[in-house]
């Protein structure tokens, strides 16, 4: 679960790092503010993402998003 | 689908048009303005998202049996 974390956090710097290469091509700071925003969508992004990392070690006793793949009832 | 965009990218590359605004150092300075003038919705709606990650967070991360 921590690497799908890490995962999606590279995605999204990668992302953002064609946002501010675009902006900057054009002179026009927009790719800068849109990065801006992404960033702070992957903050609240991380932050219920480890909350859930620690729901899973609490409930399933691992990490491995795979251990909950089955609902309940 | 990763097809279609590796084409698109091809065939902006390729295709010179005209530019007008040359490429050059945007400072913080006009992205600081870029956020305070056109973008104030955007940042106002990102303070409530940060704000609702926050709770749910918490909310999630409590240790309360």
């Amino acid at each position: 679960m921590l690497f799908i974390l890490l995962s999606i956090e590279i995605m999204l710097n990668a992302a953002g790092l064609a946002f501010i290469t675009a902006g900057a091509r054009w002179g026009q700071p927009d790719g800068q503010v849109l990065f801006l925003f992404v960033l702070a969508m992957a903050a609240a992004e991380v932050s219920v993402g480890l909350a859930l990392v620690l729901r899973l070690q609490r409930g399933f006793d691992t990490v491995d998003a795979d251990a909950a793949s089955e609902m309940r009832g | 689908m990763a097809a279609v965009l590796l084409v698109e990218l091809v065939l902006v590359l390729a295709i010179e048009g005209g530019e007008a605004p040359s490429p050059a150092e945007v400072g913080p300075v006009e992205a600081g303005a870029a956020l305070f003038g056109p973008y104030i919705l955007g940042v106002e709606i990102a303070s409530m998202l940060l704000l609702a990650g926050l709770i749910g967070a918490y909310h999630l991360g409590r240790r309360e049996e």
